[in-house]
């Protein structure tokens, strides 16, 4: 027994030097770290939220987001971001096991001019371009201007297609297959500000975050939400979602910090989609890629209305986390 | 002037020499700064960016490991199928399902299959493994069905066990069979790869990714996206000679007539 207490004496040494300092073992409450949740992201704005994320392999960018909504339909990550209103009918439709938590971006739309419209007026005999038909751009676009200007509308697939008609000053016009000159383009950042930058004609017509929400009654557009697993212990949740938001509004006061993190990786533009030098300028230029952090619950009604523009019926306490 | 015209590596040269001459007269009429069909001269002058930048050394070192880790497994499964299909009639008969769905079912509902399965990041691997898989057994099982009836029956009357048939006299034998199957196979698993990490959207590194970045990016940029495009022939270029010399070498080994 003699020999055998100094052997009793160093294991009881050892497992109070495992123990955190509150007292409380790791087992019991999972501490959340950066790499303890898998995350998946759509490239552009809403990856830099998390540029504290850019050398961790649980960390992942996905440029198209049809994919990550195959990815929640079979539940592969513990978190996911996604456009507000493809997360919500996701979960709706294909009982994905996932709650809404919080919104991490709120809205980068802009309506730009070319500078060739006589009047100088956007209306029904100017060409506009837009992007993505039914989807998130044409629908803000209808609820801000209703259906008067659809006589000058025209769309163009995806926004790098919207980026070449600001850039040309031409599209082609998919009904009649002609090339036609761009009056007004409907973009998003971080693309407007590089154009912008190379090209003195294009100027900013509307900003359609400001628009929506003077149409809405002072509610912001929700635009792209974090997802969480139901399987993940609510402390973690909890614990990602506080150093996101700390993350997050580091990053708005001080857009270096954005750049920095970014660079982690040698590859961020291709990761992000976005170059961490022009995500830090835009940043800088009062927040264009509208980064920004939410809980998504107590604001509900906002959420709502956004996700009205998609017949999507008000949304149950249930889904939210 | 007949030896000169008949050296492979010249009718080889002549071939590339029209290619390129092709690919410009082409250019003169598309070409618009790159933005629709780039000229060979500015592919070239991109690719000489491309290749001074780390990132495609990484993104390509990324698109091999997944692809040979596909291939390898596609051979290590087809190796199986085809040798229990080459020695048994009926088992060929009964794998004909199987391997007719392989080789019909389009490519890009693998990929959506394979990314809801398992992952953007995995899915290139099985898709290479299930397009490659057929392509393999097939020359496998019909190298050895095709191995000569009367070598394998004097080896069996000298006590030799099934599977010492099999591995010292069937597979030798079958050998160029599989090396074809093997050659045209890996460059398809090479496009495939490619195809597949676009089509995943995975942003991490790959030849597919960098390609699929450089479209996003800037759409009106096409030099780049035909600079990775020449990066991948230039690969397939060095594998294709590496195969070639190999299968030589094998054809040496085993003392067996090569097939024309």
């Amino acid at each position: 027994m003699k020999n055998k207490l100094p052997i009793i004496a160093l294991i009881g040494f050892a497992l109070t030097a495992c123990a955190t300092p509150n007292g409380s073992s790791s087992s019991i409450a999972p501490a959340f770290t950066r790499d303890s949740v898998t995350i998946v992201t759509p490239t552009g704005a809403p990856a830099l939220a998390f540029y504290n994320y850019a050398e961790l392999t649980n960390f992942e960018t996905n440029s198209n987001p049809t994919n990550i909504t195959a990815m929640m339909s079979a539940a592969q990550k513990d978190v996911i971001v996604l456009p507000t209103n493809v997360g919500v009918k996701t979960i709706e439709t294909a009982q994905a096991p996932y709650k809404l938590a919080a919104t991490i971006t709120f809205g980068n739309f802009y309506i730009a001019s070319l500078g060739n419209d006589d009047n100088g007026i956007m209306d029904a005999t100017d060409n506009i371009v837009l992007f993505q038909k039914n989807n998130v751009p044409d629908k803000l676009f209808h609820y801000i201007y209703g259906t008067t200007l659809d006589a000058g509308v025209h769309y163009v697939n995806a926004v790098n297609e919207a980026t070449q008609a600001l850039n040309s000053g031409t599209f082609i016009d998919e009904e009649t297959g002609t090339t036609k000159t761009a009056h007004y383009v409907m973009i998003a950042e971080p693309a407007f500000s590089t154009i912008k930058a190379n090209k003195e004609n294009v100027t900013m017509y509307a900003n359609i975050q400001d628009e929506y929400k003077e149409k809405s009654g002072d509610l912001e557009l929700f635009q792209a939400s974090i997802f969480v697993k139901n399987t993940l212990p609510e402390a973690k949740i909890n614990g990602f979602l506080t150093s996101l938001k700390e993350d997050v509004d580091a990053a708005i006061d001080e857009p270096t910090l954005l750049s920095a993190g970014m660079n982690k990786v040698a590859n961020a533009q291709a990761i992000f989609g976005v170059a961490p030098t022009m995500a830090e300028n835009v940043l800088r230029n009062n927040n264009g890629m509208g980064l920004g952090f939410k809980l998504a619950k107590p604001n509900k009604e906002a959420i709502d209305n956004f996700l009205a523009l998609f017949n999507i019926e008000e949304t149950d306490e249930e889904i939210y986390f | 002037m007949k030896r000169f015209i008949s050296n492979r590596f010249v009718l080889f040269s002549f071939g590339t020499i029209a290619l390129l001459m092709v690919w410009y007269f082409i250019s003169l009429f598309f070409d618009r700064n790159g933005s629709i069909f780039p000229s060979p001269l500015l592919t070239f002058n991109r690719l000489i960016i491309l290749l001074g930048d780390p990132y495609t050394y990484t993104c390509l070192w990324h698109t091999l490991t997944r692809m040979v880790i596909g291939f390898l497994a596609s051979f290590a499964a087809a190796l199986v199928f085809g040798v229990l299909a080459g020695n048994h009639p009926s088992l060929y008969q009964f794998f004909k399902p199987l391997m007719v769905t392989l080789k019909s079912v389009p490519t890009v509902a693998l990929v959506f299959l394979f990314i809801v399965l398992f992952a953007p990041k995995d899915a290139p691997i099985f898709v290479v493994m299930l397009i490659c898989f057929p392509i393999i057994y097939e020359a496998i099982a019909g190298g050895i069905n095709n191995v000569d009836k009367q070598t394998v029956d004097a080896a069996k009357i000298d006590g030799a066990s099934y599977l010492k048939r099999v591995i010292y006299i069937k597979l030798p034998l079958a050998l160029p069979f599989i090396i074809v199957g093997m050659v045209s196979s890996f460059a398809l698993s090479f496009k495939i790869e490619i195809m597949a990490e676009v089509l995943t959207g995975y942003t991490r590194n790959g030849l597919g990714s960098a390609i699929q970045y450089a479209r996003t990016s800037n759409p009106s940029d096409m030099a780049t996206i035909f600079a990775y495009a020449l990066i991948a022939i230039i690969i397939m270029l060095i594998v294709s000679l590496i195969e070639e010399i190999v299968k030589r070498q094998m054809v040496k080994r085993y003392l067996i007539s090569e097939q024309k």
